[in-house]
C-alpha cells in the first residue's frame, strides 16, 4: 500500500490529498493571484471568505457538538 | 418587459409572504421537531434505537440509511456546481435563472450530509476534537478523513462563490431590499466597489473551474465511492466502477432536485417568464442522459457479477438481484428515463410536471439504491464471514425521521434564504455583467 522511498514511506492519502485533491484549490489560488485584471483587495476578500467559511463551518460544528455534550453526556 | 418589472419579480419573495409559505414553514418545522425528538432518544439510549446491529453477535449491518442518506445528500449537492459550471464555464446561459438556487442547494445539501455523519456517531460530541487533532496523522491513510477534507473544500468553495456573486446583486438591488435586513446587506457587501466586478467575475470563474474538477471527479466520483470501493472484503462494494457509478447517481439526483426547486420557485412566485419551460426541457434532457449512464454502469456490475464471477462476487450479485428493493430502485430510474426519452424524441410530449415527477422519481430511487448498496454490501462479505449470525436490516422510525427531518430542514433553509437574498442572479434577467 505505501510507497517505499528509503527512508520514507509515502501513504496513498499523502499524494492523493495534497497532490491530486488539492490541485483545484491550487488552481483557484494561482488563477486568483496571477490572472488579470488583478486586484489584491478583492482577491483578499475572496481569501477572507474562503478562510472564514472554513473556520465558521468547523466552529459551528464544534459548538453543536459541545451543545450535545452538555445536554446528553 | 421593462427592467423595473423584472427586478420587482426577482424580489417578490423578499416582499411578499403568502399563507402557503407559512403553512409549508410550519409543516417543515413540525417534521424537524419530530426528528430532533427522535435524535434526542438516540443520544439518550444509543444507536440501539436504530435498526443497525453489530456483526458477529448481533447479526445485521452496521451501516444503513444514515450512510445511504449521507451519500445521497452529497450527490444532491452536486447540482450546484453542475449548474454553475454550465453557466460560467460552458456559457449555457439558459440555466442562469436556476444557478443560484442550485448553489444554495449545495450549501443546504452538504450541511445535511455532514449532519448524517454526526448523527451516525455514538459520541458526536467528540467529532470535531477527534478529527482536527488527529488530522495530520489520519489524512495519509483514512478514506473517511479524505471525505471530510473534500466535503469541507466543496462547501467552502461553493460558499465563497456564492458570497462573491452576491455582492454585485445586493449592491444593485440595495434600494429595493427590505430595510430591516440592512445590517446583513452591509456585511455581504463589505468593501464593495463597482470596479471590483470585473475582478470578481474572474475570481468566480476560477472557483467554478476548481469546483468542476473537485466535486464530480474527486468527491462523488472520488472520495465518497472510495469509502466503499477500497474494501476488498465487501465484494458488493469493491472495485473501480464505483467511482463512475456514484458520479452518475450524483448527477441524476442533483438534476432531479434542481428540477423540484425550479418548479417550486416558479410556481410560488409567478416566475414563468424567468424560469422558463426551456430550463425544464434542458434539465430533463440532461437528467435522461445521466439516468442512462447510471443504468449502463449498473449493467456493467450485473454482467461482471453473474457471468463467471469469483464466488464472493457471485453471491453478492445474486443477493442483489434477488432483492425486490433493488428492482424498485432500478425500475424507478427506467420509468423516469422512458418518460424523458419520449419527451426528447417527441417534444410535444413535454410536460412541466412530468419532467419534475421524473426528477422526484430519480431522487427517490437513488436514495433507495444507495442505502441498499450500503446494506447489501455489508450483508454479503467475502468468505460468508457472518453467515452464522444472520440478520436483517430495516430502518427504524428514528432513522426514517432523520431522512424526513433533513428534507424539512432544507425546505426551511430555502424558505428563510429566499426572504433574505435574491435567489435568482440579477444577470439572469439583465444580461451579463461587463467583463
Amino acid at each position: 500500500m505505501s510507497l517505499e522511498l528509503l527512508p520514507l514511506s509515502i501513504e496513498p492519502g499523502t499524494w492523493l490529498i495534497f497532490g491530486i485533491v488539492f490541485i483545484p484549490v491550487y488552481a483557484v489560488f494561482l488563477g486568483w493571484f496571477l490572472g488579470k485584471p488583478r486586484d489584491l483587495k478583492v482577491t483578499g476578500i475572496g481569501i477572507g471568505y474562503f478562510v472564514g467559511l472554513t473556520v465558521a463551518l468547523w466552529a459551528g460544528l464544534f459548538v453543536l457538538s459541545m451543545a450535545i455534550k452538555f445536554a446528553f453526556f | 418587459m421593462s427592467t423595473e418589472v423584472s427586478r420587482a419579480d426577482l424580489l417578490r419573495p423578499l416582499h411578499t409572504t403568502t399563507k402557503q409559505y407559512w403553512l409549508l414553514f410550519v409543516a417543515a418545522l413540525v417534521v424537524t421537531l419530530v426528528f430532533v425528538y427522535a435524535y434526542s432518544l438516540q443520544l439518550r439510549h444509543g444507536l440501539i434505537v436504530t435498526g443497525l446491529a453489530d456483526w458477529g453477535s448481533g447479526g445485521g449491518v452496521t451501516w444503513g440509511i444514515y450512510v445511504g442518506g449521507f451519500v445521497w445528500w452529497v450527490g444532491i449537492a452536486h447540482g450546484g456546481i453542475i449548474l454553475s459550471a454550465a453557466v460560467r464555464l460552458f456559457k449555457m446561459e439558459r440555466y442562469t435563472p436556476v444557478a443560484r438556487l442550485a448553489e444554495l442547494l449545495t450549501i443546504g445539501a452538504l450541511s445535511m450530509a455532514g449532519l448524517f455523519i454526526v448523527i451516525h456517531l455514538g459520541r458526536p460530541d467528540r467529532v470535531v476534537t477527534s478529527i482536527i487533532a488527529a488530522y495530520p496523522e489520519t489524512v495519509h491513510t483514512s478514506p473517511l478523513v479524505w471525505d471530510v477534507t473534500v466535503i469541507t473544500l466543496y462547501f467552502v468553495l461553493t460558499g465563497t462563490y456564492l458570497l462573491l456573486t452576491l455582492r454585485h446583486d445586493i449592491h444593485q438591488l440595495r434600494g429595493q431590499l427590505p430595510d430591516r435586513l440592512d445590517p446583513v446587506y452591509t456585511l455581504l457587501t463589505v468593501g464593495y466597489t463597482e470596479s471590483e466586478d470585473r475582478v470578481s467575475q474572474r475570481l468566480v470563474w476560477w472557483l467554478a473551474l476548481g469546483i468542476i474538477i473537485l466535486a464530480p471527479l474527486l468527491l462523488h466520483g472520488g472520495v465518497i465511492p472510495w469509502l466503499f470501493a477500497l474494501l476488498p472484503s465487501m465484494p458488493g462494494w469493491y472495485g473501480a466502477v464505483q467511482g463512475p457509478q456514484f458520479l452518475t447517481i450524483a448527477l441524476t439526483s442533483a438534476i432531479g432536485s434542481v428540477l423540484v426547486l425550479a418548479l417550486a420557485f416558479r410556481k410560488a412566485y409567478g416566475w414563468e417568464h424567468i424560469i422558463t419551460d426551456d430550463v425544464f426541457r434542458g434539465l430533463g434532457l440532461w437528467l435522461g442522459l445521466f439516468a442512462m449512464l447510471f443504468l449502463w454502469l449498473q449493467l456493467q456490475q450485473v454482467i461482471t457479477g453473474v457471468f463467471a464471477a469469483p464466488i464472493d462476487v457471485d453471491q453478492a450479485t445474486a443477493a442483489k438481484l434477488n432483492d425486490p428493493i433493488y428492482w424498485v430502485a432500478i425500475f424507478g430510474v427506467i420509468l423516469a428515463l422512458a418518460y424523458l426519452a419520449a419527451q426528447a424524441l417527441q417534444p410535444h410530449v413535454f410536460s412541466l410536471y412530468g419532467t419534475v415527477a421524473a426528477g422526484i422519481l430519480v431522487v427517490t430511487a437513488t436514495l433507495i439504491e444507495k442505502t441498499f448498496f450500503v446494506v447489501e454490501g455489508l450483508m454479503y462479505p467475502s468468505f460468508g464471514l457472518y453467515a452464522s449470525v444472520p440478520g436483517e436490516y430495516t430502518p427504524s422510525w428514528v432513522e426514517l425521521s432523520a431522512v424526513a427531518g433533513s428534507l424539512a430542514m432544507v425546505v426551511i433553509f430555502f424558505l428563510i434564504v429566499a426572504k433574505v437574498i435574491p435567489v435568482v442572479e440579477l444577470h439572469a434577467i439583465e444580461g451579463e455583467v461587463e467583463s
